[in-house]
């Protein structure tokens, strides 16, 4: 995981990845937050993507090895699959360092499938604590055993938890991780993609595993993760914040080898499209959507490179402290970049005579010949200028 | 050579050099003495000065007459590997007396056999190398095996080209000089602090000397690629640049893998296979292709200031640059300049193991492997074994360990296992699950071995994977081989099942 932000910190190959007119301002010269309503860095949420006690409770209470305000955490979240996925995933962490908590749990109350999912996630995520985020020819040959061994064992889990509670996605959306690194062929991940769309077809955090698995240097290629992604964005209400898939293919996949080239390609139509479907999206979006700020660091960064400063300012105004989720954590020092993209915005909308917001854009078809165009035979004919 | 006049001029001082090292170490020897007789000729030395002056030159003598009379060098002494006559290999000398003749040099003295991937001409020179002596060509078997009659041409041209005296009347002087100064600061390697303070003396002058000599011995490397290339054909003069590091990888591997592999257990192949079973390795075709991403890439070797070979990527692009001669590759190999290579191979390889390996066992190379792999699986079991045994108070078996999971003991297993390195400085379930992978790794070999004792399955001899546990699926039931690795690893699962794998130990019997 952590590789999939080095492409944005440019710590990754190739050197020297960061975004053309940050890096000046953003290295060179800091801002006084405070004067622009932004909070300042030590007032930065930077644990949990959430700002919730019961949570903050659930998770101390586990390092005393006590489960008990865990049950009530999860009992409470109900049926709100997005937000039940992401407690199992900050919990399932927590037992891949210890599962003492979650063991006694589990045998108080065998029945209980929020526990078997955070079982089931656990072992995903000790799996690829063993493989580390390395690149795979880094990866030693025992961490590789170590690997497939623990993740092998995780189908299972999630099948039972699925058992536990039929409705739920919460166990699809974990297997989604393990087929990944299980090289799951394409048609089986598909039949595994259709349980988890009948039983929350917008759920953002399952699309953004999906959509890795569909990347080239996973098990798909360029052309089926623009269907996978294109496809989900057409067939998604707006406000469904998917919508966000574009903007992280464009920094992951899409963006050009060449980090000479890549100014030019930020600042282009085509990102220049995708962002505004995607301020169209979030616009509709409830503003309580769990993943509202993910959209909008997502934005942010984008609206950065492609130079729109009132609006970046926005978007960090909106962000306000919390800095703890994607794609802000896929890399290393997720803080050091929030930062550092802030003071790019607030620097250059100075730089720009403090402009206003314009007014919200309007949907209109992908630019013709760019990768999102897909009536056109290739897409890869001129990333820089979509032509 | 264009440069003649100025290597010429750079041979007279390089010999001046050597002259100088040899003054250097009887002026040495003169001075001891001349203290010896200062102290001794004294009115009335004490006692304890004399037992100190004596003694101070023996200790500081000996490295000195080791310095000029090792210069020869011990390998010299006696060469490791077989002679072989004119008569025993006529079509061999024949051959190398050709390329002497091609290369304007005489033919060595001694042609030697030798178990290594090497190919040398040393001169037993005397005074430093100022007088030519006996020439000796050292042949290396795994060489023959693996070059082609034009690569040989090739390499044994070459090596007779450092003595060719076809461009510089000096240059054979200044290739003797530098045998003899690395001998020298061979010989000199440990000691005492006065060997270690005389050598640091010879070492600033040997340097010195090959620094002086290095500009003359790299023209002489090329000079003698381009013999060689004139000889061989530009391609196969290439091509055997590029074999040699293959062969030396690839040889080195096949001992470790195949021929010394069993030599711990008291197992070794028949003596005419020890070194001949090479070709088998290198005619297969997997191997070929590992072997040719060696010849594709050259390993990078840091040149040494004092290294008479410009760098072998160098070398082999220079040969490569020259224009097209038409003469393309020739196959085969150069083991077809010898008469019954076998035995001869069988005697070479004699000659250079160590004595205590004459009273092995020689067996086929299927017997050798197997027993290898069964071994090498046992001693990965045998920690696994030990530790169930304490745990339990049982014996040491399959079946004991197993036991031990089932009653819930798989973690003092693991405790009691050494430490694997990927675990070190670990805590909690990654190091829990680091020890269980080894745990599992170890499971597996023990597995294998009960499987091979009961007749269904091994180590087949094969030249593409060395130390393959195979079964022989057409002894055992349907899936057995799929279920298999499953089975394993629901013992060292985060909730252990050892009933899988008792199910298909069952089925051996």
């Amino acid at each position: 995981m952590p590789r999939f932000l080095d492409r944005i910190t440019g710590q990754g190959r190739p050197p020297k990845a960061a975004a053309g007119p940050t890096k000046d301002a953003g290295s060179s010269r800091t801002i006084q937050p405070a004067e622009y309503g932004l909070p300042l860095r030590a007032e930065l949420r930077t644990d949990w993507p959430v700002d919730h006690p019961a949570l903050d409770a659930a998770v101390l209470a586990v390092k005393a090895g006590d489960w008990q305000p865990v049950g009530a955490l999860m009992w409470e979240t109900g049926r709100d699959w997005e937000r039940r996925y992401l407690y199992t995933s900050i919990l399932g962490s927590l037992a891949a360092e210890d599962d003492r908590w979650l063991q006694a749990w589990r045998q108080a109350h065998p029945e209980d499938g929020a526990a078997a999912a955070i079982e089931a996630s656990s072992l995903v995520q000790l799996a690829w604590k063993i493989r580390t985020g390395d690149v795979s020819s880094k990866v030693g040959r025992e961490q590789w055993e170590g690997f497939f061994r623990v993740l092998r064992q995780a189908p299972e889990r999630c099948r039972e938890a699925a058992a536990l509670s039929p409705e739920d996605p919460t166990p699809w959306v974990v297997l989604l991780g393990a087929a990944k690194g299980l090289q799951w062929e394409n048609d089986e991940f598909r039949t595994l993609w259709a349980e988890v769309l009948a039983r929350d077809p917008h759920h953002v955090l399952a699309h953004i595993s999906a959509q890795s698995y569909w990347l080239p240097r996973w098990h798909g290629s360029t052309d089926l993760v623009l269907e996978f992604t294109e496809q989900t964005i057409a067939a998604a209400p707006d406000g469904s914040l998917l919508s966000l898939l574009r903007l992280d293919l464009l920094n992951r996949e899409l963006r050009p080898e060449n980090a000479e080239l890549r100014p030019a390609f930020w600042r282009g139509e085509q990102v220049r499209w995708a962002i505004d479907e995607a301020l169209i999206d979030l616009a509709a979006a409830d503003p309580a959507h769990l993943r509202v700020n993910t959209m909008r660091a997502w934005l942010a960064i984008f609206l950065v490179r492609n130079e729109r400063w009132a609006e970046a300012v926005e978007q960090f105004r909106a962000i306000g402290r919390m800095v703890a989720f994607e794609p802000w954590t896929y890399s290393k020092d997720g803080t050091s970049l929030f930062t550092q993209q802030r003071a790019s915005a607030v620097l250059g909308w100075e730089a720009a005579g403090r402009p206003a917001v314009p007014p919200l854009p309007q949907h209109r078809p992908a630019p013709a010949g760019s990768y999102f165009d897909l009536s056109t035979p290739n897409p890869d004919a001129d990333p820089v200028t979509g032509k | 050579m264009s440069s003649g006049p100025r290597t010429s001029s750079r041979a007279v001082r390089a010999a001046g050099l050597l002259v100088g090292f040899y003054a250097m170490g009887f002026g040495l020897l003169a001075l001891l003495l001349a203290i010896d007789y200062l102290v001794l000729d004294a009115g009335d030395p004490s006692p304890r000065l004399v037992f100190y002056a004596l003694g101070f030159s023996a200790l500081a003598g000996v490295p000195i007459l080791r310095g000029i009379f090792f210069t020869r060098g011990n390998r010299m002494r006696k060469p490791p590997g077989v002679r072989v006559t004119r008569f025993e290999q006529p079509v061999l000398w024949q051959r190398v007396e050709v390329l002497a003749q091609a290369m304007g040099t005489r033919p060595p003295k001694e042609i030697w056999i030798t178990a290594d991937v090497n190919a040398a001409v040393h001169e037993e020179s005397w005074l430093l190398g100022l007088i030519p002596g006996k020439r000796r060509m050292l042949l290396g078997a795994p060489l023959l095996i693996g070059l082609t009659p034009a690569q040989f041409d090739a390499v044994v041209g070459h090596e007779l080209g450092h003595y060719s005296n076809q461009d510089t009347r000096l240059a054979g002087l200044v290739q003797r000089g530098r045998d003899s100064m690395t001998n020298t600061l061979r010989a000199f390697h440990g000691g005492n602090n006065l060997s270690a303070a005389l050598f640091a003396l010879y070492k600033s002058y040997a340097e010195r000397y090959l620094r002086t000599t290095q500009a003359i011995s790299r023209e002489q490397e090329r000079a003698a690629d381009l013999a060689a290339v004139r000889i061989a054909g530009r391609d196969n003069a290439a091509s055997a640049l590029r074999q040699i590091p293959a062969l030396d990888a690839g040889f080195d591997f096949y001992l470790g893998h195949y021929a010394a592999s069993a030599s711990e257990l008291g197992l070794l192949p028949h003596t005419d296979e020890f070194i001949g079973g090479f070709r088998h390795l290198l005619a297969d075709p997997e191997r070929i292709e590992e072997l040719d991403a060696i010849r594709r890439d050259l390993p990078k070797r840091a040149a040494s200031p004092y290294d008479s070979h410009p760098p072998m990527d160098e070398r082999v692009a220079a040969i490569e640059a020259l224009p097209e001669d038409g003469r393309g590759r020739d196959s085969g190999s150069a083991t077809e300049f010898l008469h019954l290579p076998a035995p001869l191979f069988g005697a070479v390889a004699r000659s250079a193991w160590k004595p205590e390996n004459n009273g092995k066992q020689q067996v086929d190379w299927a017997t050798l492997l197997h027993t290898a792999g069964r071994a090498r699986a046992l001693e990965q079991a045998g920690p696994l074994l030990s530790a169930a045994a304490v745990v339990s108070g049982g014996s040491p078996t399959l079946m004991q360990v197993l036991e031990v999971v089932d009653r819930g003991g798989l973690a003092s297993l693991c405790d009691r296992l050494p430490e694997p390195k990927i675990a070190k400085g670990t805590t909690g379930r990654l190091r829990d699950e680091h020890l269980r992978t080894d745990l599992g790794k170890r499971l597996r070999s023990l597995v294998e071995v009960t499987v091979a004792d009961a007749g269904r399955g091994g180590w087949p001899l094969s030249w593409s994977h060395s130390h393959r546990f195979e079964l022989r699926t057409e002894l055992l039931p349907e899936g057995f081989a799929d279920r298999l690795q499953p089975a394993v690893e629901a013992v060292v699962a985060g909730r252990p099942s050892t009933s899988q794998l008792r199910l298909l130990v069952q089925q051996l019997s």
